[in-house]
């Protein structure tokens, strides 16, 4: 059978590559835009650090703000180095199993 | 036979059944380009709703971060400023305490010298009190130019976070504060120009000055006209950053709190 010109097989091999390929686009994207909150949640958790409250209660918030990029595999609690005026810390997790590293600093005036 | 264009666009003669199969030919190739459109259309839009997305999301995390730095190290360089005049502020107190002691002395003296009679000595003491008299309004005025000082540091801050803030269309921004004068201080009279002044207890709670804001982290200068009016409404963050003063080693050092 030849539709327009296509056969099923073919069609179906089109159809699922393309599936394939938005697959991937899409884990790219989850992936980056993971990065980016990530980044951008540890950043909140070394401000919650600097204001005085307690690492339980910034690792609970952590914790709950990154939930929306579940299943991450891996996840290793940021170590904070604190010195007076600068606050380090370092996330590692796993999408899709890929594993990905975010680092923040916060540097106070 | 029907004459038809060849390749080097010369008028020609061919058989139709070979003419049937050339346009044959030519409506698969037409139709395969129409077939690779419809597949590359989806994965266009895809890639084109990622792009945007991430962008989006990189421009608001972004902008989050530029309204927080911002008010964080304009919030701590005024606590900073403000650090510098309570340590002068404070610093003058063990003068004002000791000249007014010395003070009281000299009076006592005066009365002495006046009931025994030792006339010589009271131009003598008259004169001294009047120094230290001089010297204790002197140091008032410096106390309350530097209370004065401390007041437009506080202000200076707050129009320093106002305009970078406003920059970043972010509206409702607010200067919030426990006890309201800059430094969290209370004046304890000792006698006529003779104030000392002590913290305030529960000092870095009363000391700590916030500033809160509203923002739309992705409205900005040329995203605003996308956002249909009541979504903007919804889409607003409420923030805010807070700082204090906290004595380590012997200095007033600023700090985040919450």
């Amino acid at each position: 059978m030849k539709p327009n010109g296509q056969s099923v097989i073919e069609v179906l091999c089109v159809c699922l590559s393309l599936i394939f390929i938005l697959k991937v686009l899409f884990i790219v994207f989850w992936l980056t835009a993971g990065s980016l909150w990530m980044d951008h949640q540890l950043y909140q958790k070394l401000i919650c650090l600097a204001e005085g409250r307690s690492q339980t209660l910034c690792q609970k918030r952590l914790a709950k703000n990154i939930k929306i990029f579940h299943p991450v595999g891996t996840f290793i609690p940021p170590q904070i180095k604190n010195r007076r005026n600068l606050w380090k810390g370092k996330i590692q997790w796993t999408l899709y199993g890929i594993r990905k590293t975010s680092y923040q600093q916060l540097i106070l005036p | 036979m029907d004459p038809i264009w060849n390749k080097k666009n010369q008028l020609s003669t061919i058989d139709p059944a070979l003419r049937q199969n050339h346009f044959i030919k030519i409506g698969i190739k037409n139709q395969s380009k129409g077939f690779i459109i419809i597949i590359l259309l989806p994965l266009i839009m895809a890639l084109m709703a990622g792009l945007s997305g991430l962008t989006l999301m990189s421009l608001g995390i972004k902008n989050l971060t530029r309204a927080q730095s911002i008010c964080i190290t304009e919030n701590i360089q005024g606590q900073k400023q403000l650090g510098k005049l309570l340590s002068r502020l404070l610093k003058l107190n063990q003068t004002v305490s000791r000249l007014h002691h010395t003070k009281q002395a000299l009076q006592t003296a005066l009365i002495g010298a006046i009931g025994l009679g030792q006339i010589q000595f009271i131009p003598t003491l008259k004169k001294q009190i009047s120094l230290v008299k001089k010297y204790q309004k002197y140091l008032t005025l410096k106390q309350k130019h530097i209370l004065i000082k401390s007041e437009l540091s506080r202000k200076i801050t707050f129009t320093k976070v106002m305009t970078k803030l406003r920059v970043l269309k972010i509206k409702n921004i607010h200067e919030k504060k426990v006890f309201k004068k800059a430094l969290a201080v209370s004046k304890k009279t000792l006698g006529p120009n003779a104030h000392t002044y002590q913290l305030l207890p529960d000092f870095p709670t009363q000391q700590a000055i916030a500033f809160s804001w509203e923002m739309n982290p992705f409205l900005q200068k040329h995203f605003q006209n996308w956002f249909p009016i009541h979504l903007q409404k919804i889409s607003y963050i409420k923030k805010q950053c807070a700082t204090t003063l906290v004595k380590q080693n012997g200095q007033w050092i600023a700090q985040l709190t919450h």
